[in-house]
């Protein structure tokens, strides 16, 4: 009896706790959504009344659209180097065996363990030498810099989960490196490799310090832009813009999770 | 389908990794069609000389030269040799049909050839209706066929099993032995067989090798090595033996008497002992009697230390002295007699049981 109501109590908190934790979470990402629909035109919470009129404003102008596919076309190109090099680095460090394949795996981790404003301080000389500063090019490499571990993450832990004997198997029956890379290993690391390229664009997307060093007002990024209006005037214009990157956001997370699952199938089956 | 398995000769093959022999220098014939067997404890080198062979491992030293042709520095696609692996590495994301067919398709073969050969190999493992499956609805014993099924389906010149019924249960394992020998006596493959399992080897092989730290200790028959072992670490590999330390060898009418360790003498019907070596008797070998018997080469008188009965034989350990515990065994015989625990035997065996092998 005691022992079952003690078990409740249990339970209850358990509920009440993971909730909390949840909102604590969650919380501050959704405080913006609603400002965004406010009808005045300064920011604050709860919004004194409703209208669309922000979001109006923020197609009317043409810094915000373009600013949004600056962001695309610096994301899909970080998104696709970064799948390719990251793939590439974990298949080395994971199957190969060579001389010093461990601390090589640390250095290919390191960028995402650094404070970004080293890299970015590191790397706005470097491009500013090479005359990229401020273009597509050069913050397109920025990004594949923090993007690249990324990618190796997810795809070593995907050659991690299953044994080396299948692709010796696919050699022995006459694939050569080439064919057992398609027929063999890629079909079993697939789901890991979109999941990386997927992080790496909302990586790309979402990134600012990098940006800040390394555009220029014509390649400028969508957070970008949103750092240089917050310091000028602060208009809901601000949160409807962010409630679009939120959007897009929460579209590739949960095609990342959908994947998973999938992944997690597959290999039960 | 059925063509002649190829000749396999090892000329001095050898590997090392850093300061680790994993395989000495080795020489090794495999007869074309031959069912060869390699056993031995893990780290033996067995597993190396497989991979030296498929070619994902590179030699140190040495040649493997098959039908004339040296592979040492082929890569494994251009060998032509067929492998079953220990998890069989099928593939999961391939039906049972695209895993066989597998081979064929690197090959360029064309599509209905594929077909055909595929619907052939399925027949002959018996498993027509599963095509269409993928690997994870197979059970285990269904999935070892498919792997033989895969691995021969290109008519390679050699099959490799990596300890491929290790997997099984204890039932299905004894099945499967007879499955892959009759697939190999159909195909009239060539085959090398790595296993730690002495009797699974014992049970399929023409020949078997017994390794241990990366070196050949014995080759020969199953018959031969257990009646003949050269060294104590084969006799106490392959089957039960029991192993007696010496202390002095001198000559006899009959071979040699040799003074033991354990403070009695035996009789061996080799001529040419010599310290050094220790003497193995098989648990077969060794006679129990309630009374001395008469006319026997060596008799030792023990008392029963532990009796069992398992399907068909009994197992008797039997202490001769303070420190030696052997054991016997025998067919039963309906209805025979047993001896209890405690009871005084006298164990007797001849002069040719007493061999002696060299004490490594």
């Amino acid at each position: 009896m005691t022992w079952n109501t003690s078990g409740r109590l249990a339970r209850i908190f358990l509920v009440v706790f993971t909730v909390a934790v949840l909102i604590y979470l969650i919380m501050p990402t959704f405080v913006i959504v609603p400002m965004s629909f406010s009808s005045k035109s300064y920011l604050s919470f709860p919004p004194p009344g409703w209208s669309l009129q922000w979001y109006q404003t923020m197609m009317e102008r043409h810094d915000y659209p373009q600013a949004f596919w600056n962001s695309i076309k610096i994301g899909v190109p970080v998104a696709l180097l970064s799948t390719t090099l990251g793939t590439l680095a974990a298949l080395g460090v994971v199957r190969g065996r060579f001389f010093g394949s461990r601390p090589m795996s640390a250095v290919v981790i390191a960028p995402l363990m650094l404070p970004q404003i080293i890299l970015a301080i590191g790397l706005y000389p470097i491009m500013a030498k090479f005359g990229l500063a401020g273009s597509y090019p050069g913050v397109v490499i920025g990004h594949t810099v923090i993007c690249i571990p990324l990618v190796f993450i997810t795809v070593a832990a995907s050659l991690k989960n299953y044994h080396p004997a299948y692709e010796y198997a696919a050699m022995t029956l006459g694939a050569n490196w080439w064919q057992t890379f398609w027929h063999v290993t890629f079909p079993m690391i697939r789901v890991g490799v979109i999941v990386g390229g997927i992080l790496a664009f909302t990586f790309s997307f979402d990134e600012l310090i990098i940006a800040l060093f390394l555009t220029s007002p014509e390649t400028r990024t969508l957070p970008r832009l949103l750092w240089e209006d917050l310091r000028q005037y602060v208009t809901p214009i601000i949160a409807s813009a962010t409630t679009l990157v939120l959007c897009i956001s929460f579209i590739l997370f949960g095609a990342v999770a959908l994947l998973q699952r999938h992944l997690s199938k597959a290999t039960r089956s | 389908m059925s063509g002649q398995g190829a000749r396999i000769e090892y000329v001095d093959i050898s590997k090392r990794y850093g300061q680790v022999e994993a395989l000495r220098r080795t020489s090794l014939t495999i007869e074309a069609g031959e069912f060869f067997s390699i056993i031995g404890p893990s780290g033996s080198g067995k597993t190396t000389l497989l991979g030296v062979t498929a070619g994902y491992v590179p030699p140190t030293t040495g040649q493997i030269i098959i039908d004339g042709r040296n592979v040492v520095g082929e890569p494994p696609f251009q060998r032509n040799i067929g492998m079953v692996f220990q998890n069989y590495a099928l593939f999961p994301h391939m039906t049972v049909a695209q895993n066989i067919g597998f081979p064929l398709r690197m090959r360029k073969t064309p599509r209905a050839e594929v077909a055909e050969r595929v619907r052939k190999m399925l027949a002959l493992v018996r498993l027509e209706e599963m095509a269409e499956r993928k690997p994870g609805q197979l059970s285990g014993g269904q999935q070892q066929r498919i792997a033989l099924a895969r691995a021969a389906v290109y008519d390679p010149l050699m099959l490799l099993m990596d300890e491929p019924l290790s997997a099984l249960d204890k039932n299905l394992r004894e099945a499967m032995q007879d499955e892959v020998k009759q697939f190999q006596t159909v195909l009239g493959s060539t085959v090398l067989y790595v296993t730690h399992d002495q009797a699974e080897a014992a049970a399929m092989s023409d020949r078997i090798a017994i390794m241990n730290h990366g070196r050949i200790v014995q080759i020969g028959s199953p018959r031969d090595l257990y009646e003949h072992p050269v060294a104590r670490f084969v006799a106490s590999f392959l089957g039960e033996a029991n192993i007696f330390d010496i202390d002095k060898v001198s000559p006899h009418a009959s071979g040699s008497a040799i003074a033991t360790r354990h403070g009695f003498s035996l009789v061996s019907a080799i001529a040419s002992g010599h310290e050094g070596q220790c003497i193995c008797v098989r648990p077969e070998a060794v006679m129990l009697h309630a009374q001395r018997p008469t006319g026997h080469d060596n008799v030792i008188e023990g008392r029963i230390v532990d009796a069992t009965y398992t399907a068909g034989s009994l197992r008797y350990r039997v202490e001769l002295a303070s420190d030696v515990v052997i054991t016997q065994r025998t067919p039963s015989v309906r209805g025979a007699e047993m001896f209890a625990e405690g009871d005084r035997v006298f164990a007797s065996w001849r002069a040719e049981d007493t061999l002696l092998v060299a004490d490594d």
